[in-house]
């Protein structure tokens, strides 16, 4: 079985289990909707404050839905005991990785969607101005994201405390992915060229290849026992 | 501008206290372990060696 | 105790011992900032130690996953802990200086912030250690966690850098600027030398401790 293929088969498997049970997204929907009234409730009605919010705030629901989200991405394998499965697949484990980070990549983006569009509705927001720019702004993004996220929730699925000590972890550690992404928001909403946030594309962009360079080398070690 | 000596004890304070705690810290865990060392040597084969310092003698159990 | 990690231990307080007259008695009170500057003595080789030691947590890190050894990982745990120790005293010793110079105790500038960030992080990894039970387990996640946040580091700094700076670039490292008086320049090197040797102290110590608290609780 090549590389490529057992990666999509783990992609696949995650996909069809969400697609028949809908527990992630389902439940991902509905808090990105509370955390609409959140931020309602915290920033008034006043629609410049609002507006200069805004690239933080979407982020802000981005990493949240998110938190929740990869919080349980190995769940399914803790809870049925499926995590010896996982061990037992032949060759190389980083293309369980690679699998599992695209599976959480795709979710994420769905919630992200659905967080634009009730953010584009409820708030009144143009976000379709620059759709391109700002679909690479949010994919690169929610790249980084997933890939530390992936190999930190696989690392705290055995410990007690996970569901504090998984954000704990993983915050700090994206901050510069948080900045280079709201960054960028804030440039394209406002109507600039890529060109003129190069810079934190570029940071975005190696962030990326480190964090999934080290996750394609590490998995590994996370997964034994 | 004005010396504030005060801000100087102050930081050259703290740091001695923040150093000096990890040095206490290290120290209290290091009796720790040879306490616990020597009561383990103890219980498991009956005086491997008698405690060379005349310290104060350690609770067997 | 051993005999190597006493000699470090008195070569460290003889080093701070030189370092506190280097600062107060040596160098000259500075120009604009008065004597309130002496604090740099304590603060900048701080987290130059602190580099450091997160530096040798991602060597051990990687020799650790790729040899299994144990002495590296209690290594890492060891220098992690004492640079999350140096880290502290930077930040809190920073806020000391900022107060009489900034007029404040804290502000986001970006090195301030890249450097609590830091902090936070590796507060992390000692966290994930301490909260694993399993001796081996706890190994392998810290060693992938103290990869990731070293490599980390840079990303953080420069983000934070383009997002706000108000700091003054570094004084020692800033090419073409006036160069500063020697004896400054002395007084700070004596001091990070003296760091470096409690640095040592302090992580050989822990390295040992952590080997016989393996031994005792084998």
């Amino acid at each position: 079985m090549t590389y490529a293929r057992r990666t999509w088969i783990v992609l696949w498997k995650d996909l069809l289990s969400e697609r028949r049970s809908k527990e992630t997204l389902n439940a991902l929907f509905f808090f990105a909707l509370l955390l609409l009234f959140l931020f309602q409730f915290a920033l008034g009605a006043d629609r410049e404050r609002l507006t200069a919010a805004l690239p933080g705030l979407l982020w802000l629901g981005f990493i949240l839905s998110g938190l929740v989200g990869l919080g349980r991405a190995f769940l399914a394998e803790r809870e049925n005991d499926c995590w010896e499965g996982l061990l037992l697949v032949p060759g190389d484990k980083s293309a369980i990785y690679l699998g599992k980070v695209a599976g959480n990549l795709i979710l994420m983006l769905l919630v992200e969607a659905i967080l634009l569009v009730l953010f584009a509705v409820f708030f009144d927001i143009d976000l379709g101005a620059h759709p391109i720019r700002l679909i690479v702004v949010i994919g690169l993004g929610t790249l980084g994201f997933a890939a530390v996220g992936t190999l930190f929730a696989a690392m705290t699925a055995h410990v007690r405390a996970r569901e504090v000590l998984f954000p704990v972890l993983l915050l700090p550690v994206q901050v510069p992915v948080l900045l280079g992404a709201v960054k960028a928001t804030e440039a394209v909403l406002l109507g600039e060229p890529l060109s003129a946030v190069g810079h934190w594309l570029g940071l975005l962009a190696a962030a990326d290849t480190i964090y999934l360079t080290v996750g394609v080398l590490t998995f590994d070690a996370i997964l034994e026992a | 501008m004005p010396d504030n000596w005060s801000f100087v004890l102050a930081a050259y304070g703290l740091a001695a206290l923040v150093l000096g705690g990890y040095w206490r810290r290290l120290l209290r865990l290091e009796r720790e372990l040879v306490a616990l060392e020597r009561r383990r040597g103890a219980t498991r084969d009956e005086p491997r060696s008698a405690p060379t310092s005349p310290g104060p003698p350690i609770p067997r159990r | 105790m051993t005999s190597r990690e006493r000699a470090l231990g008195w070569l460290a307080g003889l080093g701070l011992t030189a370092g506190l007259v280097m600062a107060f008695g040596v160098a000259p009170r500075e120009a604009t900032q008065g004597n309130v500057q002496r604090i740099m003595y304590l603060h900048v080789p701080a987290i130059l130690v602190a580099y450091l030691a997160f530096g040798v947590v991602l060597v051990a890190s990687v020799i650790y996953l790729w040899g299994r050894a144990a002495g590296a990982d209690r290594l890492a745990h060891a220098s992690a802990e004492v640079g999350v120790v140096f880290t502290g005293i930077n930040i809190a010793t920073g806020a000391i200086w900022g107060k009489p110079t900034w007029g404040t105790w804290w502000t986001w500038d970006a090195r301030l912030t890249s450097v609590s960030i830091m902090f936070v992080i590796y507060l992390g990894y000692l966290l994930l250690r301490a909260m694993i039970e399993d001796r081996e387990r706890a190994a392998r996640f810290a060693a992938v966690l103290g990869i990731v946040a070293a490599l980390d580091i840079p990303l953080v700094h420069f983000s934070v850098y383009w997002w706000r700076t108000l700091h003054q670039p570094p004084t020692l490292l800033r090419p073409g600027s006036p160069p500063m008086d020697p004896t400054f320049v002395l007084a700070l090197m004596v001091n990070l030398a003296a760091f470096m040797l409690l640095y040592g102290y302090f992580t050989a110590k822990r390295v040992r401790l952590l080997r016989q608290e393996e031994e005792v609780f084998a």
